[in-house]
């Protein structure tokens, strides 16, 4: 049970946390998520798939679409969408105010979906990305600490959602399996 | 005297026991998805704040439905121990000729039609609790909806029905029939 000075130091902090967050501008938060999105696209294009987009065998399309979030409000982002035949494949922008990361992508075709995330480079999991310490009466009684020293180099990487997320690396031969994995 | 000799069982719920049940189980939700637990950010990683938001909304909603089985399956334990009672022991009250009519030891009894045959001789007996007992057989429609799988469309609107509402039903049917319904007697006490 949650004894209540941990209850109200927690609440405390929250509130912090949130007046901290509050001092970032959301117009340079969106441009950076926005070129990130565009990176990850033209990765798309240029390196995972480049022969089949080249060859026209995989088309590509670029639409915008609007995104809510509660402290950016209204602002436009660019979804592609990818044809293979009769498949469509969609990649929607999420959001940049997640936990645990500053920007997802999800991959969606036909109620199935794959997340993109922005984690370090060296992140493999969620105990990688994030410590925390409990206190009991003032008494630290569990305490972690991220195991990985960080490159501090943001990429994309997938993911499914569940207890216990990994975080795995995308290159030509990945991303393509991806793509046949949740299609079939 | 006549023996009951339904096997009745000896550690059956109480309404106040499945009630504690939800409450637990809901601080424990409440708790999960708040800042307050400290594997929050670990529990949600990657996701929204309406996402969050929208999975405890679903976990309420199927702790909710799985209380309000339970709830209303003890309220149909009550009538339905009484309805034995009645007939086993063969009583001579208005309800009791009424259930007795009908009733052959042979068959099993969930044959008896809870809503049609048990809770419609209380209708009758008491027809000033009509409503109360007709609240009830609809809220039956929806634990039989639930109880079943969910699988075809539900008739009325299963929004309607609130683990709250359910709540309040159960206690006003407990505290409406109380003094009628007849119980298993513990062990040295008489019917």
């Amino acid at each position: 049970m949650v004894d209540f000075k941990n209850f109200v130091e927690q609440a405390n902090k929250a509130k912090e946390e949130e007046a901290k967050a509050k001092k970032f501008d959301p117009a340079e938060r969106i441009a950076t998520f926005k070129k990130r999105i565009a990176d990850f696209y033209a990765k798309i294009d240029n390196e995972w798939l480049q022969p089949y987009i080249n060859d026209g065998s995989i088309r590509s399309e670029v639409q915008d679409i609007t995104i809510t979030e509660e402290s950016l409000g209204d602002y436009a982002v660019p979804m592609k969408k990818l044809f293979i035949g009769d498949i469509v494949l969609k990649f929607v922008p999420v959001g940049t105010i997640l936990i645990a990361t500053p920007g997802r992508i999800d991959l969606e075709y036909k109620g199935r979906t794959i997340m993109f995330v922005l984690v370090d480079e060296a992140a493999t999991s969620a105990s990688d990305l994030i410590s925390y310490e409990i206190k009991i009466n003032g008494e630290v009684v569990e305490r972690t600490s991220q195991k990985k020293k960080f490159s501090g180099n943001l990429v994309w990487k997938f993911t499914e959602k569940g207890m216990r997320v990994r975080y795995q690396s995308i290159d030509a031969e990945s991303f393509q399996r991806l793509i046949m994995g949740l299609v079939q | 005297m006549r023996k009951l000799q339904f096997n009745f069982n000896e550690h059956n719920q109480s309404l106040e026991s499945l009630e504690n049940y939800y409450d637990e189980v809901k601080a424990a939700i409440d708790l999960k998805y708040s800042k307050a637990n400290p594997y929050y950010n670990s529990d949600f990683q990657m996701m929204t704040d309406p996402e969050v938001e929208n999975e405890r909304e679903e976990n309420y909603m199927e702790l909710s439905r799985e209380a309000s089985m339970s709830i209303l399956a003890f309220v149909e334990s009550l009538f339905r121990t009484d309805f034995i009672i009645r007939c086993e022991l063969k009583k001579s009250d208005k309800l009791s000729k009424r259930y007795r009519h009908t009733y052959n030891p042979a068959k099993r009894i969930y044959t008896y039609s809870y809503n049609d045959v048990v809770l419609d001789g209380w209708a009758q007996l008491y027809p000033e609790e009509k409503d109360l007992i007709n609240e009830l057989k609809e809220a039956n429609n929806y634990r039989n909806w639930l109880a079943h799988g969910r699988y075809w469309q539900f008739k009325d609107n299963p929004a309607k029905y609130k683990i709250e509402k359910i709540r309040n039903l159960a206690h006003r049917i407990q505290s409406t029939f109380a003094s009628e319904l007849m119980f298993v007697p513990k062990i040295g006490e008489k019917l």
